[in-house]
């Protein structure tokens, strides 16, 4: 639930709700990457890549048997951390019910394919989870979908990161005035985290990928559904704060189908036939933006965390495998977003 | 499951029996199996064995109590879990279970915590973006936040227990909720409409708004039970299917279809898909006769 937010884009972001942007810049100065941000936010076309440098890898893809071998090619493009004899934990989009058929989640072919391509790699166990933020009954989700004989078929393990055990942990970065986070305990102490998002369109936010999966790890216990709370206090600074104190050790963007329009769950479905994989949440988001026809440094976390969590910018990041022209897919955007458009 | 379908009572002894073998050392109950306690499947094995259960569970509901107790601060506010500091959304149930068990004090200081609790309203620069009243004030998730369907109802449950029917926080919050529901009927988590196009209700906030609002028909709450009982044979969910029980069983109308579905889920499921929390909801469901312990009628 977002507060009294200004619907179009250009007005002062931080000026929102909770902090203003002249508090988020005394909150954030003075400290390492917070230090960095602080130079870049509010301004809706600067950014700052600070030398980062990151590679992506876009590949062809579709929902069938051979999905498993197209992430490992990924893998093989842009190596995920070593994860033999680890626990990977692969956080999905599940959000809500689906309905009307519409492409709301991580399509649960993904799912299997990523959990496959890392067992493949030596992972000792992958379990797949997330903490569904307008739905509080995960496997009523899980079940709908069709995820839950599948999970069984290939003894994967589901977690409900809403009630889950938490844990408590220094907000590393402090955008949004907190000090301290809850998360769900099993994606906090996974040895490897890994974002699987949907590639969507976000009402608020402007596109939903890698970086605002990460909403799910944290406590549904303590923070009830939605998790609210961070959309006061703004929901790029939450963004950010997450991203800064558990980020994703990698990421696979399921964009195979996306959601474009009116999303995160109401939007339209938009064939875009591809996976962006890559070992930097925001290099990835940014490639992924950029593929949807968004410009990456006109939403708002991407441009913050530039340079500081990762590149956004194109001459940093690395493209292999297809390139961006070749799989560009124009997303529909809201009336209030058009300025996000390339 | 072949054979001769098992009997409400049968399958609550079982269920029952279940429940109080997950109980852990400290007197609480986690969400999951072999996991820590926490605040919400312990309130809800409180509730559902203070009506289903028999003399046996007289100890294990004291030392559960306990340890509710200890989660309670000194503002009257509940915890989630002793790692959680702050006040919750679980405020409303924990008190509850204590009230249950006759701990007044417990629940009359949870009462005035939550009658008194801060939330945000706002005026909207856009008219359009919102389809519902901003202004109206229920109950938030945390403190201050903003308000939601699902922690508006648990504590409007909770007070109206306490005899709070026309206090007027608890009248504000039955507004709320009349305002938060679909044209369609039914409830979803608290936004019938976002940027002028509809969303979609669901079956757990359903249930606790008909829960929320038993005592109160009207053409809101038949719509929403209408759309509740249209979802027979769709809810392949514990937790869903236990609040919907819940709800069909307080307003009259659990019929041994909807009761079978329950029955029949809980056995069919794995032990990870049915832990304290789903079986607590389960059995409260099924409870038959008296004082239901989340009734307001």
């Amino acid at each position: 639930m977002r507060d009294d937010r200004h619907p179009a884009p250009s007005t002062t972001p931080h000026q929102r709700r909770g902090l203003t942007r002249r508090e988020f810049l005394k909150a954030t100065a003075g400290a390492g990457p917070a230090a960095m941000l602080a130079g870049c936010v509010g301004d809706p076309f600067r950014f700052q890549d600070n030398g980062l440098t990151a590679a992506t890898a876009i590949l062809r893809a579709g929902y069938d048997s051979q999905l498993a071998d197209v992430i490992e090619i990924g893998f093989n493009l842009v190596p995920p951390p070593d994860v033999t004899n680890k626990n990977v934990l692969l956080k999905v989009n599940l959000v809500d019910l689906p309905r009307q058929d519409k492409p709301i989640v991580t399509n649960p072919a993904v799912v299997i394919a990523a959990a496959e391509a890392f067992r493949r790699r030596g992972a000792a166990e992958v379990v797949v989870a997330d903490g569904p933020a307008l739905e509080r009954d995960a496997w009523q989700i899980v079940d709908a979908i069709g995820l839950a004989p599948l999970l069984q078929e290939h003894q994967l393990r589901f977690v409900d990161l809403n009630t889950a055990e938490m844990t408590r942990q220094p907000n590393a970065l402090g955008a949004t005035g907190l000090d301290h986070l809850y998360y769900a305990r099993p994606a906090w102490e996974a040895d490897v985290l890994v974002s699987v998002p949907k590639m969507k369109t976000h009402h608020w936010a402007g596109v939903s990928l890698a970086m605002k999966n990460m909403f799910g790890t944290l406590s549904g216990q303590a923070y009830g559904m939605q998790r609210n709370i961070f959309h006061r206090r703004d929901l790029d600074h939450a963004v950010l704060d997450f991203n800064h104190t558990r980020p994703a050790d990698y990421a696979i963007v399921d964009g195979i189908v996306g959601l474009e329009g009116d999303g995160p769950v109401r939007g339209t479905p938009i064939d875009v036939g591809v996976l962006v994989v890559g070992n930097n949440p925001t290099a990835v988001d940014a490639t992924a933006a950029r593929i949807m026809a968004v410009h990456p440094e006109r939403i708002d976390y991407l441009r913050a965390a530039a340079g500081a969590l990762g590149p956004i910018g194109e001459a940093s990041i690395e493209q292999r495998g297809e390139t961006i022209p070749s799989v560009r897919t124009p997303f529909q955007l809201l009336p209030h977003q058009a300025a996000l458009v390339t | 499951m072949a054979g001769e379908p098992t009997s409400a009572s049968t399958w609550t002894a079982t269920a029952g029996a279940n429940l109080l073998g997950l109980q852990n050392a400290d007197g609480g109950w986690p969400y999951h199996a072999g996991q820590a306690s926490a605040t919400e499947p312990t309130a809800l094995a409180i509730l559902a064995l203070s009506v289903s259960g028999d003399d046996l569970s007289a100890e294990p509901l004291n030392a559960a109590a306990a340890w509710l107790g200890a989660r309670q601060r000194s503002d009257g506010l509940f915890t989630a879990c002793p790692v959680h500091e702050e006040a919750g959304w679980l405020t409303p149930l924990a008190a509850l279970a204590l009230h249950q068990r006759g701990i007044t004090s417990a629940s009359q200081a949870a009462a005035d915590a939550l009658l008194t609790l801060p939330v945000h309203t706002f005026r909207p620069f856009w008219t359009g973006t919102y389809g519902y009243d901003t202004q109206i004030q229920g109950w938030p998730w945390t403190p201050g936040d903003f308000s939601f369907v699902e922690p508006t109802c648990l504590a409007m449950v909770f007070l109206k227990k306490l005899g709070h029917f026309a206090t007027p926080r608890v009248r504000e919050g039955a507004r709320l909720l009349r305002d938060r529901a679909l044209a369609a009927g039914g409830w979803n988590y608290g936004e019938p409409r976002v940027l002028g196009g509809d969303l979609f209700p669901a079956i757990g906030p359903t249930a606790l708004a008909l829960l929320a609002l038993a005592d109160e028909p009207d053409e809101t709450t038949t719509a929403g039970l209408n759309w509740l009982l249209d979802q027979r044979g769709r809810i392949s969910s514990l937790l869903s299917l236990g609040w919907a029980a819940i709800a069909l069983n307080v307003l009259g109308w659990l019929d041994s279809d909807w009761q079978a579905a329950v029955i029949s889920r809980w056995q069919e499921l794995a032990p990870e898909r049915r832990g304290p929390m789903e079986t607590s909801l389960c059995l409260l469901g099924l409870v038959s006769g008296g004082d239901h312990p989340l009734g307001v009628l």
